[in-house]
């Protein structure tokens, strides 16, 4: 018999609106541990305001998010972002320079297993403007990966890349989550993306 | 290629400017006294150099702007810090600044020696007021754009005061501070010039304005012209080398 799945994150009655226009209300959601949860729907449905609720990034206007105290024991960013614009990678800094911003105490050996983990071992001293789209978001990647959280939140994440890249990164994901057992909340707006990834998926 | 020809062009256009001097100067209806020739300047302008005169007082007049920049850009930093923090200081400053950067700095100078006096501390008010306006608006503008563009990523990953500061804001925007303080250089050096020329604020210390205005009183021309040369090649120095932006593609 299957262990019962932990609930890492318990959304409740959640509501926001931005003026007048009230972007989801009365909005129930439990994030489980060890799934890649899709948050899916068309531009403007709200995808990445959810996400900025979950993230702690944005306030609801009413309504609950509860955190499993598990997904705050031994990091200091419980929920790491990986956004969709490249230009969050600091250009003035090298790979290994935007990693060593978020996670202080980072040691070579820690550094040198993350860079492994996204194949960007051999880019390490290079600036983001050397990189293709797809290494950057992986360093986006690695970035959050550092924290220790057990969670990650990307946003529209392989939004800017091509087709071929998009469906490599995908299969990167997949791969990444199954060897680190990490719980994933993506938002999309593409189907066949949200289809390959979720393990559940939820419109919006 | 394009850029080496515009190199030949510019010795030309040098070459020819000298000549078409030296034949005003010679042939021309001027006195030696209002149009003295190349050699005459050249000689002047090294006689000057020789008395220290003209070194000192160029040091002297880039040492107050600097004086005056490094002020500004502390209060800058002060103002950027309080006005992230505080949408009522911003505010504030934005409208002082609307205020008060369209006046030269000349303009309020009688006012500074109302209170201040004939002193060096209504020399460096003045100066203060010519270099600070531009770095607060490219800085505050700098600010403003690395704080949309890592908003979101600073919050998210929780970064420190330190971090923020240094690693996003002072180093996202180096950039825009060599630009900004080539723009306040160049506004403080114009108007350093002409407070000491028009109102020749002295003390025992004092600068090229100074310097072109005992000139003139000396009837020393080709001492005047030795010294606008060396305004010139400060400004060169400083506006076209030193501060020069990065262009698209050149390395950092």
């Amino acid at each position: 018999m299957k262990p019962p799945k932990k609930t890492f994150i318990k959304l409740e009655r959640l509501k926001k609106s931005f003026g007048r226009e009230v972007i989801f209300e009365d909005f129930n959601l439990d994030v489980y541990d060890n799934e890649i949860l899709v948050i899916m729907g068309p531009s403007g449905a709200g995808k990445s305001t959810l996400l900025n609720v979950i993230g702690q990034l944005e306030p609801c206007d009413s309504g609950e998010v509860h955190y499993h105290p598990e997904l705050f024991e031994g990091t200091k960013v419980p929920l790491p972002f990986v956004f969709q614009e490249f230009d969050t990678l600091l250009p003035w800094k090298t790979v290994e320079g935007n990693i060593r911003l978020v996670a202080k105490d980072l040691s070579e050996t820690e550094l040198q297993g993350v860079l492994d983990t996204v194949a960007l071992s051999e880019h390490r001293h290079k600036k983001p403007a050397a990189l293709s789209g797809g290494m950057k978001q992986r360093v986006g990647i690695a970035r959050a990966l550092v924290c220790h959280s057990k969670i990650l939140l990307m946003d529209e994440p392989f939004g800017s890349l091509d087709r071929d890249m998009r469906l490599k990164m995908q299969d990167f994901l997949l791969d990444l989550q199954h060897r680190t057992g990490l719980t994933i909340v993506l938002v999309t707006h593409d189907l066949e993306e949200a289809e390959k990834l979720g393990t559940r998926i939820v419109r919006l | 290629m394009k850029t080496n020809r515009s190199r030949y062009y510019k010795i030309f256009i040098i070459v020819l400017f000298f000549l078409a001097w030296e034949a005003a100067a010679r042939f021309g209806p001027f006195s030696e006294m209002l149009f003295p020739g190349l050699a005459t300047i050249g000689r002047r302008f090294w006689g000057l150099l020789l008395e220290e005169a003209l070194l000192f007082k160029t040091l002297y007049s880039i040492a107050v702007v600097w004086l005056a920049m490094i002020l500004s850009l502390a209060a800058v930093v002060v103002l950027l810090i309080l006005s992230r923090t505080s949408l009522f200081v911003k505010t504030a400053v934005d409208l002082i600044r609307a205020f008060a950067a369209p006046i030269p700095g000349v303009a309020i100078l009688p006012l500074v020696i109302l209170w201040f006096g004939l002193s060096r501390t209504s020399m460096l008010l003045i100066m203060i007021h010519a270099t600070l306006w531009p770095l607060w608006t490219q800085l505050s503008l700098a600010v403003e754009r690395l704080s949309r563009r890592f908003s979101r990523f600073e919050r998210a990953y929780r970064l420190s005061l330190w971090k923020r500061f240094w690693h996003l804001y002072c180093l996202g925007a180096a950039e825009d501070l060599k630009s900004a303080l080539g723009v306040a250089w160049s506004r403080g050096w114009r108007a350093l010039i002409s407070v000491e020329m028009i109102f020749g604020i002295t003390g025992s210390q004092s600068g090229l304005g100074w310097l072109l205005y005992e000139r003139r009183m000396y009837m020393d021309t080709a001492g005047l012209y030795a010294g606008l040369a060396a305004i010139a090649l400060c400004g060169i120095l400083f506006e076209t080398w030193i501060f020069r932006p990065e262009k698209a593609g050149e390395p950092a």
